[in-house]
């Protein structure tokens, strides 16, 4: 791997979506990225993908249309097409319902977010989160920001879902972790399954919630709280 | 401190981990280090294959965030397991033993379990949201375990 690669990956993605097709980036297998490698996993939402992209284009502007094949298609009980504008949102709840990250994020692929509504982008989050894409979620929750920047919700997720920052990088040492951490192997069979309460390798209280043992503590400065294995 | 070939320091901090596992039910030992979230001193454990910064549910209570202060997450996967919560951006500081201690704004999944369901794992970093900025390394013959920002050269 190059040196650097998972920090860049990590913030300077763009979404494809918006990306400008005249850019050499535009043809970067970026969105590839999201992917998983394996395409032996794909699952049986794909033998029905055709279907489902058919039954999504009709539903449910042209029940009467839904004929042949399409009429065994169950539509998710989560669809609510008030929430889909045309955007393919849709498609979104059916890849979250059935579980499958790969065919949300292929379907996510397919939206041109830079339509899409503030509502859309903060359904959509939720459901990248549901289903396990979370760098899809952070990277929809930042564009959904900087799309709606009035947005309260979508600059709230943008915020919470945002890379790590380092704060400050110049505290103080604490030398009295390893007396904890003695303690901790010196004493674990005695309170295997309890919550304590340790300063300096010594223990202050010991209880069997985290709860009841904060009850029990004056301050919790400086005091190691952590269930004993 | 770890130090590059041209003497640019790759770590500014270093603790001693605890080899062990993390709960009754694991088999497989973790690297547990001792934290603190939100000034709340604490053990976690180092899980590179995990995302966010995962709290034990009673750790979550004692933090006393604020709900409507996060965003509400009805289903996230924790180590196969589907669990109701909400994610916060939280403060995370990495004690150090010997250097600097290091503080992170991170996102981090605070659990909502439903009645009858029992959370079996220690309070863990993943990678993605909590972990993912810094540098760290780890030197399995000292228990050692080493972080550092990445800076402008990340």
């Amino acid at each position: 791997m190059v040196a650097g690669d998972l920090g860049r990956y990590a913030e300077t993605i763009p979404f494809p979506a918006l990306m400008d097709a005249t850019l050499p980036e535009a043809s970067d297998p970026t969105w590839q990225g999201f992917r998983t490698a394996s395409v032996a996993n794909m699952t049986a939402f794909w033998t029905a993908w055709p279907l489902v992209k058919a039954a999504i284009k009709r539903w449910p502007y042209e029940p009467a249309a839904a004929t042949g094949p399409v009429e065994a298609i169950t539509l998710p009980i989560t669809l609510d097409a008030t929430e889909d504008s045309g955007s393919g949102l849709t498609a979104l709840e059916i890849a979250a319902e059935l579980g499958d990250e790969e065919a949300f994020v292929e379907a996510a692929s397919e939206i041109d977010w830079s339509q899409c509504r503030a509502v859309e982008f903060t359904r959509a989050v939720r459901l990248a989160l549901a289903v396990g894409a979370h760098l899809l979620a952070r990277h929809l929750a930042a564009q959904g920001a900087k799309l709606h920047p009035d947005h309260a919700e979508l600059e709230r997720m943008a915020r919470i879902l945002a890379p790590p920052r380092v704060v400050r990088a110049d505290l103080p040492s604490v030398p009295s972790l390893q007396a904890n951490q003695a303690w901790l192997r010196a004493h674990a069979d005695e309170y295997r399954g309890q919550w304590v309460a340790l300063r300096d390798g010594a223990l202050l209280a010991a209880a069997a919630t985290a709860r009841q043992l904060r009850a029990c503590l004056e301050s919790t400065d400086g005091v190691l709280i952590t269930r004993v294995f | 401190m770890l130090r590059f070939e041209d003497g640019r320091l790759f770590s500014q901090g270093a603790c001693t981990f605890s080899y062990r596992p993390a709960t009754e039910q694991d088999t497989t030992p973790r690297i547990m280090i001792g934290v603190q979230i939100e000034g709340l001193y604490t053990e976690t454990a180092v899980d590179t294959g995990g995302v966010y910064l995962v709290c034990d549910p009673e750790i979550a209570d004692l933090l006393e965030l604020d709900p409507s202060s996060g965003l509400g997450a009805d289903r996230l996967e924790v180590r196969g397991f589907k669990v109701r919560g909400t994610l916060h951006r939280v403060s995370l500081m990495l004690l150090a033993q010997e250097g600097q201690s290091l503080e992170l704004e991170v996102t981090a999944f605070l659990p909502r379990l439903q009645p009858g369901e029992v959370w079996s794992f220690p309070t863990f970093m993943g990678l993605m949201g909590c972990l993912e900025r810094l540098r760290f390394a780890v030197d399995p013959t000292t228990d050692t375990f080493y972080f550092g920002p990445i800076g402008d050269d990340g």
